[in-house]
């Protein structure tokens, strides 16, 4: 067919595509240039949410509707009594705010978080806590213990194990897959810094002998490592030492857990380490 | 505005960063295909694509939750090459032909915008017809807008937006047929 035989398809057809490492760079300066016009502005004009969903709605009736929902919201969060101080009120209402532009954007807001009275200064309302360096992994620990996967104290240092079942790895496989803020890396020589992306190390020891485990955990600098022990002198897998940050997990998949586990039994063990405080 | 739409502008008006990455993922390669249509030169593209995303960003206090986001972005797309068009114009530096840009094969390293062969022979046509019906079929095709918010763009009547529609298309046509001839 000859463009000019359908030039409307021809049109709808002609595509364009874009360099990747362009649309980094042109995305950074974007970026940039936000936090630019923020820092710029005074925090009148600042982006508001009280501001942002009254000015967009029209009806009457709705804006108070938003306005009972964010008093109840508020008096939901906010315990009152009678001799609440007004700065204390004043730091509540600043809370329930960051609250609920949190909800809005889908994030947590963690506990330990400290909320600047600025609250449209949006670099700190993010789950990157304030006091751990690590990046936050509760959303993994929250899927497990709603599973009702403990976790075994085992080992010398600082980590803590859960066994995952074979038919629950699955179900584990696809939260880490869909939630966000996961970096799935399934290589082990990867090293990892305090402050990275929230990751996950997914090492495959399948052919390993019977009985492999992780035996110790020591920690250094910044992080930790996680040195394995193979029982029964039958090592068919070449990982013998990774490196964690604090606060990264490991998923080690095909691991007999005991030495009378038949093979059938190949277990996944996520290693979680401890996060501690700097 | 589509709900998803909005979505994405108020939690961009929120400070997100990930609400503006998919903003500029959604729309970057509509706009770009767009603006090379209009502009006929992929670097005069590039750069008006870039300003309007820029502009977006520094503008987003005031836009609105009502309107469409993409025809937001469309209409600076046009305003922003019309704008260029006058400027050329005013400087007399029209290139051979009377076209306002000259259809630019050269790819640099750098480059963004990546044509397929049928869109660069398709912009080097459409460089060749008049501006406003060039821009006519360009929003109709690529902007999918109506004939009748076309005229409101290009403040004339629907008769007339239909009419430069149907010599564009056969100009266009008529360039097609005579670049697949050589």
């Amino acid at each position: 067919m000859k463009p000019a035989d359908n030039i409307e398809e021809f049109f709808r057809n002609a595509s364009i595509s874009t360099n990747p490492k362009a649309d980094e760079t042109i995305l950074d300066r974007l970026i940039m240039v936000r936090e630019e016009a923020i820092d710029t502005k005074p925090a009148f004009t600042k982006p508001n949410i009280w501001r942002i969903l009254m000015n967009g709605v029209k009806n009457r009736k709705v804006k108070v509707a938003i306005a009972v929902i964010v008093l109840v919201v508020f008096l939901g969060l906010v315990p009152f009594n009678g001799t609440t101080a007004f700065g204390r009120i004043a730091d509540e209402v600043t809370t329930t705010m960051a609250r609920l532009k949190a909800m809005v954007l889908g994030e947590e807001l963690g506990e330990t978080e400290h909320v600047e009275r600025q609250i449209d200064k949006t670099v700190t309302i993010r789950t990157k806590s304030s006091v751990y360096s690590s990046p936050d992994i509760s959303s993994l620990e929250d899927f497990l213990s709603k599973r009702n996967i403990g976790f075994v104290p085992e080992g010398s240092g600082n980590a803590k194990y859960a066994v995952i079942c074979p038919d629950e790895v699955a179900a584990l496989q696809e939260f880490l897959q869909s939630s966000e803020g996961f970096n799935i890396v399934a290589a082990s020589t990867v090293l990892a810094y305090a402050g990275q992306e929230a990751m996950i190390k997914i090492v495959d020891t399948a052919g390993a002998g019977t009985g492999a485990a992780i035996s110790a955990v020591q920690d250094e600098n910044s992080r930790l490592k996680l040195d394995f022990a193979f029982h029964n002198g039958q090592d068919g897998c070449d990982i013998s030492e990774i490196e964690l940050a604090r606060g990264e997990a490991l998923l080690i998949s095909g691991i007999r857990i005991g030495q009378n586990a038949s093979s059938d039994e190949l277990m996944t063990v996520l290693v979680l380490p401890e996060v501690t405080q700097n | 505005m589509i709900p998803e739409d909005k979505l994405l502008i108020l939690k961009f008006k929120l400070g997100s960063k990930d609400a503006l990455g998919q903003i500029f993922e959604k729309y970057k390669n509509d706009l770009l295909k767009l603006a090379v249509a209009l502009a006929g030169d992929v670097h005069c593209a590039e750069d008006v694509v870039q300003d309007v995303f820029v502009s977006f960003v520094r503008s987003a206090a005031r836009i609105g939750l009502r309107g469409s986001l993409k025809s937001y972005l469309i209409t600076s797309v046009v305003n922003r090459i019309r704008n260029l068009k006058r400027d050329l114009q005013r400087h007399e530096t029209l290139s051979i032909d009377g076209r306002d840009c000259i259809a630019n094969d050269l790819e640099r390293p750098e480059q963004w915008a990546i044509l397929s062969e049928e869109l660069k022979l398709l912009s080097k046509a459409m460089a060749q017809i008049p501006y406003e019906q060039r821009e006519v079929i360009a929003l109709y095709m690529q902007g999918d807008m109506t004939f009748r918010q076309i005229a409101n763009v290009q403040n004339a009547s629907i008769k007339t937006i239909q009419g430069r529609y149907r010599y564009g298309l056969d100009k266009l046509r008529s360039k097609l047929n005579s670049t697949v001839r050589k």
